[in-house]
């Protein structure tokens, strides 16, 4: 089998999908710029820069060396993934270090550290696009639908307490795109969304103070100063934006460090402040451009649990770019989450690089079934 | 199944086209709607701030140039949280610098004050300290203090000026315009690719007074040593060049530092005032100068006249004594100013008649501002007749100083007709303006108006100085011819007259024959004698014996051999 796969070297990366990379890499690139305008002259965030080359590079090379590995290898052994998973999570309790927002969230790997909570966004999808895809049939039963609940309730269970509003929420709509996409009934759906809409109450009283104060400044952008704070000056930063931008370098509240965050939170503000509606929607494009090629994936796969996988990886994109701007633009509360490829930050980098790498691994070998 | 997922796949391509339009929906609006230039504001409102720019003030200089009042410069620090990065390092380089505790230091920049004051009068040095440390966030801009050289003298003409930069009382106070130049409001931006210019700033203008610091050295000398010496509770003295009305020196006690103007309680802020300008008094028999002046310039009598002195006079229903209820029997003139006979005043009044007299008082200046380039001045006030509290027994008391208010400087103005032939000058503290643009704008000396004419004024100057020799006046300068009036005015309280207290006197000028000066000395509430001729009088002696040698005025043996 492996000599077969070495002849086949030549045309192996013949499916591979070079505009996605390519455009990944667009993004990543333009990121890195954006960055350096944020963190310009900022001598606490001086070495961000060099950071994102430097996990750049990483996540270019995760891309590749994902691609070469077949997916079923992984999708294969999804209970092993899942246990290493919750093992890790579970861990994160004991060796976790105070991460930016004070978050236990960060476990020190010696050199660097890394968020696992990130890790486990994209793995989960592959353990979720496995389990569904072997119970596809049973899609239309209850049980079906709350095993599945159950298999992501444990690591969301352990990233809520971290805590981690933003991923625990990113995963939950992720591990509910997915089961829809596996063929949820419509039913179950109205059933999730009411539950969901009776659970809020319930999970209130547990949520962290500032997860509190997140969802209330969004209904009332007053009541908690510094969130509303940097909303209002996300808001002054875009809407000074204008068509072409105040100019790179050269955005107020950015330079001027009115805007908090700005290199994570806070990049699509400086975005749409330097460079203008043109650079934001040039993200949005690139973007759009992304979602839609792995979506293409998706459709091509070669059996089901690669598309659920591929379709897994297009949700997280898209609804952390959506939350991430959502936030920006004042459309959603303030979560945390980055924008994807483009904000400061090497686990959410490297992770989502290594669901670009679970993609190109899916379109390479959609082959097997239209050669 | 997979064509069920690939069906689905379509239907959340289009949901997340949909959310995507919601998104780039609120943006356009974010980025294009924004008639009223909403965020523009917000953001200018941010990294922008006001900047007032403080010209620095004009100087004051004396007649001779001698610098009366200047600037210092001090530092304001302060710091805007927002814009400090490393809180660690700015703390503790701050905290050495100006020696704060840092803790302090890290709670102010954690603030979320856009900016928070750290020294409103930081000296230069460590001003410059912090400044040379060059901290993000951390703004340290000059300011000018108002500084007085020479401390307390001349404090009452200068003034002072307040922490708002603006001047008051004196100088400071009335050419607050002029000296503080044009202060610049501009916006600035915190972005250097921005830099505005501030506009509209123009330099404070320079002022030379017409104020002596030696004399005004020796008046202020005098005035504390007649003060000490008659345990008044304080007093006022003024110089005037009665050819020109240039105030040569002016002083009241007690008085105060204009550098430490703000260590004055609250409740002592009168001692702020320009008494010699902003005090009324009743005056007294300083005004029987005018009154006699009146009489001759009407040709009631003459200077050789005499009149039949009695011992008490009744009119309107009073009873008008003389100092000493004596009658005097025939009396000059020039006895009636020597001996300061109520009585006769109230005859030479009564006979000049309310209209003449009033006239008369009126064309001296008394009741009126002299309108002298100082702030604060007060008016006084002298009834007339057909005035509702105007009485007919008025007419007799006012005729030596009395029911009538008057402010120091006016009862110079008015004496140095006398000592001008008879021409009033505007008095007045400024000689030249020097503008920043090298405009020098010179104050000529101004007519107020004659009061009489030249004739009367040297007849009644050759009176005062030969009642001033024959009653042996402890006002007398040897070698010199001097003029003048002593003054016992009563204190007017509520009901009547403070039965102990007495305001003391000596309005004089000199040489009679080319008067260069008029000299005012008034004490307040002095103890050792309720008399002028006591107390008032030889402190116009003292400082007159040191005035001639300061303003080079030679003795009459002299001037008369130099005259030849």
């Amino acid at each position: 089998m492996l000599r077969k796969r070495l002849s086949q070297t030549g045309q192996f990366f013949q499916n591979f999908d070079y505009i996605l990379f390519a455009v990944v890499i667009i993004l990543i690139i333009f990121g890195i710029l954006m960055i350096h305008s944020a963190t310009n002259e900022v001598a606490s965030l001086a070495d961000r820069v060099r950071s994102q080359i430097r996990y750049g590079i990483i996540g270019a090379g995760v891309v590749l060396v994902m691609a070469a590995i077949d997916y079923r290898y992984l999708t294969s052994t999804y209970l092993w993934i899942y246990g290493v998973i919750v093992a890790i999570l579970g861990v994160v309790g004991l060796l976790g270090v105070e991460g930016e927002a004070g978050a236990q969230s960060w476990v020190n790997l010696g050199v660097a550290g890394f968020q696992p909570s990130e890790l486990a966004k994209m793995l989960l999808i592959i353990v979720l696009a496995q389990q569904l895809a072997d119970n596809v049939e049973q899609i239309g039963k209850l049980k079906t639908i709350l095993i599945s609940l159950g298999f992501v309730m444990l690591p969301v269970f352990f990233i809520f307490i971290q805590p981690d509003l933003g991923i625990s929420v990113l995963v939950m709509v992720t591990w509910f795109a997915m089961v829809w996409g596996a063929g949820m009934r419509w039913e179950h759906i109205l059933l999730f969304v009411v539950v969901a809409i009776v659970a809020m109450p319930v999970l209130w009283p547990h949520m962290e103070p500032y997860q509190q104060s997140r969802i209330i400044t969004f209904i009332n952008i007053d009541a908690d100063k510094d969130a509303a704070y940097n909303i209002e000056q996300a808001l002054t930063a875009i809407g000074n934006g204008g068509l072409l931008g105040r100019g790179y370098m050269q955005g107020t509240q950015s330079q001027l460090r009115f805007l908090r965050v700005r290199h994570t939170d806070f990049i699509f503000a400086v975005i749409a402040e330097e460079l203008g509606f043109v650079g934001a929607m040039l993200v949005l494009i690139l973007m759009a451009i992304v979602v839609f090629r792995i979506l293409r994936a998706a459709r091509l796969a070669h059996d089901m649990a690669g598309s659920l996988l591929c379709y897994g990886v297009a949700m997280v994109i898209f609804f952390q770019t959506l939350v991430s701007i959502g936030m920006n633009i004042r459309l959603l509360p303030v979560t945390g989450l980055t924008l994807p490829f483009v904000s400061s930050g090497g686990s959410s980098l490297v992770t989502l690089m290594f669901g670009i790498g679970l993609v190109e691994s899916v379109v390479l070998r959609h082959g097997a079934r239209q050669p | 199944m997979q064509e069920s997922l690939n069906r689905r796949l379509s239907f959340i391509g289009a949901i997340l086209m949909i959310l995507a339009l919601l998104a780039i929906y609120r943006l356009v609006s974010l980025q294009f709607a924004d008639d009223t230039g909403y965020f523009a504001n917000v953001a200018w409102d941010e990294y922008s701030y006001k900047i007032t720019v403080h010209p620095p003030r004009g100087e004051i200089y004396d007649r001779s140039g001698v610098l009366l009042a200047t600037n210092s410069v001090k530092y304001e620090i302060g710091l805007s949280p927002v814009l400090i990065y490393d809180r660690q390092g700015t703390a503790e380089a701050l905290s050495g610098a100006m020696g704060i505790p840092k803790e302090e230091l890290l709670e102010d920049i954690s603030s979320e004050a856009p900016y928070v004051m750290l020294a409103s009068r930081a000296s230069a040095s460590m001003g410059q300290a912090v400044l040379a440390l060059g901290l993000d966030g951390v703004a340290v801009s000059p300011i000018t203090e108002r500084f007085y050289p020479h401390g307390s003298l001349a404090a009452h003409v200068l003034g002072f000026v307040a922490r708002d930069n603006v001047g008051y009382y004196g100088i400071e106070g009335f050419y607050n315009n002029v000296l503080s130049g044009d202060v610049s409001v501009s916006d600035q931006s915190r972005i250097p690719f921005e830099a505005t210019g501030g506009e509209g700033w123009r330099q404070g203008s320079t002022l030379h007074l017409t104020l002596d610091s030696e004399i005004q050295y020796l008046a202020e000398n005098t005035l504390a040593q007649a003060v000490h010496d008659t345990n008044a509770e304080g007093g006022t003295v003024i110089v005037l060049d009665p050819k020109t009305g240039e105030v040569l020196a002016m002083a009241n006690l007690p008085t105060y530092d204009p550098n430490l103007f703000y260590s004055q309680a609250a409740e002592i802020t009168k001692i702020f005032d320009n008494a010699a300008v902003s005090k009324q008094y009743e005056p007294g028999s300083v005004v029987k100068v005018l009154t006699m002046a009146i009489a001759l310039e009407n040709e009631v009598i003459r200077p050789d006249s005499t009149y039949e002195d009695t011992e008490v006079l009744e009119v309107g229903g009073i009873s008008i004594y003389n100092w000493d209820r004596q009658a005097h029997g025939v009396t000059s003139m020039t006895d009636l100013l020597g001996l300061s006979l109520n009585v006769g005043a109230a005859r030479l009044s009564i006979a000049t008649g309310p209209l003449n007299f009033y006239d008369g008082l009126d064309a001296f200046g008394l009741g009126k501002l002299t309108d002298i380039d100082l702030q604060a001045e007060a008016r006084g006030s002298v009834r007339r007749p057909g005035q509702a509290d105007w009485y007919e027994a008025d007419l007799a008391t006012n005729a030596f100083g009395q029911g009538m208010a008057v402010t120091p400087i006016q009862i110079v103005a008015a004496i140095s007709a006398v000592a001008n032939d008879g021409l009033i000058m505007k008095p007045h503290m400024v000689t030249r303006r020097e503008d920043a643009d090298n405009t020098v704008t010179t104050f000529s000396p101004t007519a107020l108006g004659r009061a009489i004419s030249e004739q009367t004024a040297q007849e009644l100057s050759a009176m005062l100085a030969e009642a001033l020799t024959r009653e042996a006046s402890k006002a007398l300068v040897p070698g010199y011819t001097v003029a003048g009036k002593t003054g016992t005015a009563e204190i007017p309280i509520p009901g009547g007259y403070d039965p102990e207290a007495t305001i003391t006197s000596f309005v004089g000028y000199g040489p009679v024959e080319d008067p260069q000066f008029v000299v005012l000395i008034k004490l307040d509430r002095p103890t050792t004698s309720r008399w002028g001729a006591d107390t008032a009088a030889p402190a116009f002696s003292t400082l007159v014996r040191r005035l001639v040698i300061l303003m080079e005025i030679p003795p009459n043996d002299v001037r008369v051999a130099l005259e030849g």
